[in-house]
């Protein structure tokens, strides 16, 4: 929360900086507003679009559900990287951007973190005994994936209170590195960032998680901010992508 | 409506409360007759949470409650089973974080207890009992209800620290500003405004009867 205040606080002076300047040709800075668990890969991908292009990305981090109601607010975000499909299509029903600035670009993938050799067997073990650590499923993908998982393995209905919930997926990763639970199931991308070593979750067993981008309707830099998405739908990125623990999209957006 | 984490709150806060006060009582009478070297740094170790993002205690306590430390391991030795994300963690996080509003009140009102008055009723021979019974109780009953009412008021808009140690679990640590945040967060704006203006009005009216307690000839407003 710390973090987003101070990120758009940041953005609005970046704003002002920036509405002052100049024809479009010149190098801009884009404000990016980002959900947690696409964080680490946005660093990377910023920097290698600063240095094909010059226009800088300032990042924002935060919950998809925060984000989106500094945007509704009047935060000074170019784009919206949500951790959902939810939230940008919500924008576009707000009036806040066009539908055509919606699309995919990036498909999760759900890891199981804390299970060792046992792999996924380690939760059908500890099912009785050992807390689990997932999102809220009511706040975020991840969080559904997992327990669309865990009812398909007929464990949801036993856990209860040992069953804990994380408000996003990085507060999940925090409970097990603390070592308050035992196993957590995070975002394969967190395994990477992190280099843990992780179970990876069948795709399979769960609704696809289907992150979505807009380009913020009010933004001064729409053009740049468009330019940015088709990078990081490129082949180069999406390639990328998939060493860091996301399944690839298409270059249209679309999922599969 | 989330009548569940509305009684939890409440129970949170009852229950902190009461420890608070049996803490609290010798805490301030101790330090409001103690004038050791120390003093200021005990004080201010007490007054920390008026001033601490409430993540700081919330990430310290979430550390220590962790198996692979002391404080962790001891618990779970003790009772079998972890402490983070338990009703216990909340109780235990509440009550350091309302602290100073129990103890600030209970010492400024040891500290106006007049020594002569005191010494006096040792000097004519009343015994202690007596002497807590008929002078340092009646004139410490409007402290005490002070420090019990910010505590429990404090204790109802504790948010940051359940945060971090919470885990967000229906009926065990689902307080109402969590689920209120949660509603916010799911843009699930009907429930959080319900939710919102019941913890409005709870804390108003808690607030309404603590000044309106002191404007009836109780103690000075000296908590914060």
């Amino acid at each position: 929360m710390r973090l987003s205040i101070t990120g758009l606080l940041i953005g609005l002076a970046c704003l002002l900086f920036v509405t002052q300047a100049k024809p479009q040709t010149q190098a801009v800075t884009l404000n990016v507003a980002v959900a947690a668990n696409f964080a680490q890969p946005l660093t990377m991908i910023a920097d290698s679009y600063f240095v094909k292009t010059g226009h800088r990305i300032h990042i924002t981090v935060g919950s998809s559900g925060a984000l989106f109601a500094q945007i509704v607010h009047g935060a000074p975000f170019d784009v919206f990287l949500s951790a959902d499909a939810k939230r940008p299509e919500a924008l576009v029903e707000q009036g806040l951007a066009e539908s055509d600035d919606v699309v995919t670009y990036a498909r999760g993938q759900l890891a199981l973190i804390g299970a060792g050799e046992s792999g996924v067997n380690a939760l059908l073990e500890a099912a009785d005994s050992t807390r689990i650590a997932i999102a809220d499923p009511r706040l975020a993908p991840y969080g559904l994936a997992a327990q669309q998982f865990l009812t398909g393995m007929g464990l949801w209905e036993h856990m209860g209170s040992r069953l804990i919930r994380g408000s996003n997926i990085q507060q999940t990763l925090q409970f097990w590195q603390t070592g308050n639970v035992q196993l957590a199931l995070i975002a394969a991308s967190q395994c990477v960032s992190y280099q843990l070593s992780c179970v990876m979750i069948d795709a399979e067993k769960h609704t696809d998680i289907v992150q979505k981008l807009s380009v913020v309707g009010r933004s001064h830099n729409k053009d740049i901010a468009r330019d940015f998405v088709s990078y990081l739908l490129s082949h180069e990125v999406q390639h990328q992508l998939s060493a860091m623990g996301y399944l690839p999209v298409s270059p249209t957006g679309e999922s599969r | 409506m989330d009548i569940q984490a509305i009684w939890l709150t409440a129970k949170l806060a009852l229950v902190t409360t009461l420890i608070l006060m049996v803490v609290a009582v010798p805490m301030a009478w101790w330090l409001s007759r103690w004038q050791g070297a120390g003093k200021a740094l005990v004080q201010a170790i007490i007054a920390l949470p008026l001033v601490l993002p409430p993540t700081v205690l919330g990430f310290y306590l979430l550390i220590a409650f962790s198996p692979n430390n002391a404080f962790g391991q001891g618990w779970q030795a003790l009772f079998g089973s972890p402490l983070a994300f338990t009703f216990e963690a909340l109780v235990i996080g509440s009550v350091l974080y309302s602290l100073p509003f129990a103890v600030q009140p209970l010492h400024a009102g040891f500290s106006q207890l007049q020594p002569a008055l005191l010494e006096t009723a040792a000097m004519l021979n009343v015994p202690s009992t007596a002497r807590w019974r008929y002078i340092i109780l009646p004139a410490m009953l409007p402290h005490a209800l002070i420090a019990a009412g910010l505590s429990f008021a404090h204790t109802i808009g504790e948010f940051g620290v359940v945060l971090m140690i919470g885990g967000n679990i229906p009926g065990e640590t689902r307080v109402a500003s969590i689920a209120l945040f949660d509603h916010v967060e799911a843009l699930d704006y009907t429930q959080a405004h319900q939710l919102a203006a019941v913890l409005l009005v709870v804390s108003l009216l808690l607030l309404i009867a603590l000044y309106w307690r002191q404007g009836k000839g109780g103690a000075q407003w000296r908590a914060m």
